[in-house]
């Protein structure tokens, strides 16, 4: 009941925010039939709110769960890259994506439910290009390797996150943190570049005066 | 079809650099697949083969090339590619063959001085110049300071800022980027 009332509260308050919504949900549904209809292999779950604009190119296998939404962070929207048929991009339900680039050439990017994230750039290769990426390849640069974070999993803005890493569920990424090749718990904050340690935000909160 | 397109608006850049930009000379075969922009009057060379174009699914952003004085120059090498770069001189930018820059920013100034006024900092050209070898690759969102020398065969990984000397064959990570792997 206090939801609703809280509700109401919000669209007699701002009016315009509802018809905002609205046109993202328009827009979201549009985006879902547009790629049902012309992309090679993805499926995004139904409702989509796109406040702005999501781009999804490549041969490769995109899902995307039910009840995200897409924000403009940074005049950027969502934008999703996959170089090969043997790359998969799966996203959880219920994530707010605001000014994301993922960038996935052959291996597979998993994002958990409820994510938050704002500008940061998810990539499992060095480089964007294919072309520039097989001219490249030599054994000592460390491509292709898989990704995945966990559910409810807040990336702070400017974040880059390259192959091989691994973050648990509940976790925080700190604004400019690097993440290459590493582990991290659960419910931990994970800063630095490139990022090497991870403290445990229980510990953390236990220094907040009540 | 996209391919024909790059070439024939490499060869219309070539053709406007030769009518109205004296001071830009760029080498044949060059194929644009979205907008160049090289603004500044000081010298801009670029080899033969070159490729610009921009990041997918961001449209806002392009390649820029800017000279900030007159005796500025920027000497790109044959086969160099350009996906959304920013390249900015006010001394002298030397890149190699074959080197590939994405989405990154290439500054060989301060811009401005830290003292109060803001004014033109006091730079000398030697301690500033950027060399960039041959082949080596520049990842997205990654920066390079002023005064780096970057061997050839380098590879800087996404994200990072570039404050020191990159060795050849080195792959560096992080802020201040450190080398987490080398090609011997």
């Amino acid at each position: 009941m206090s939801v609703l009332a809280k509700t109401i509260r919000n669209i007699v308050s701002n009016p315009s925010g509802l018809f905002r919504m609205g046109t993202a949900f328009l827009r979201g549904s549009l985006y879902i039939a547009w790629y049902r209809m012309t992309g090679a292999d993805v499926k995004i779950g139904f409702p989509l709110m796109a406040y702005s604009k999501l781009h999804i190119s490549g041969p490769g296998r995109v899902r995307i769960g039910k009840g995200c939404s897409v924000f403009e962070n940074v005049f950027k929207g969502a934008s999703i890259i996959t170089g090969s048929r043997s790359a998969s991009v799966t996203i959880g339900g219920g994530c707010a994506l605001g000014g994301i680039t993922i960038n996935c050439q052959e291996s597979s990017v998993t994002i958990g439910d409820r994510s938050m994230t704002a500008v940061c750039y998810v990539t499992d290769s060095f480089f964007m290009n294919p072309a520039s990426v097989r001219s490249l390849a030599r054994p000592s640069i460390p491509t292709y390797s898989d990704i995945s974070l966990g559910a409810n999993v807040w990336l702070g803005a400017n974040s880059v996150i390259l192959g091989g890493s691994k973050v648990g569920k509940d976790s925080v990424l700190s604004a400019g943190a690097c993440c290459h090749n590493a582990s991290f718990g659960e419910y931990c904050l994970v800063g630095g570049s490139p990022a090497l340690r991870s403290f445990p935000i229980e510990q953390l909160l236990r220094f907040k005066k009540p | 079809m996209t391919h024909l397109i790059a070439k024939i608006r490499g060869a219309l850049f070539r053709l406007r650099c030769r009518l109205f930009m004296r001071n830009v000379s760029i080498g044949p075969g060059l194929r644009i697949y979205k907008k160049l922009s090289i603004t500044g009057t000081g010298r801009v060379v670029i080899g033969r083969d070159c490729l610009i174009a921009g990041i997918p699914g961001d449209s806002s952003q392009y390649v820029c090339i800017e000279t900030r004085s007159p005796g500025a120059s920027i000497e790109i090498g044959d086969n160099a590619s350009f996906y959304a770069a920013r390249i900015v001189a006010r001394f002298g930018i030397a890149i190699g063959d074959g080197v590939l820059i994405e989405e990154a920013g290439v500054v060989d100034t301060d811009f401005h001085s830290i003292e109060r006024n803001r004014t033109d900092p006091a730079e000398r050209a030697e301690k500033c110049r950027i060399v960039i070898g041959d082949r080596a690759a520049i990842g997205a969102r990654s920066f390079v300071m002023k005064g780096i020398e970057i061997g050839a065969d380098a590879v800087i990984a996404p994200g990072s800022i570039v404050t020191a000397p990159v060795r050849p064959g080195a792959i560096v990570c992080g802020n201040p980027a450190k080398p987490i792997a080398s090609a011997s």
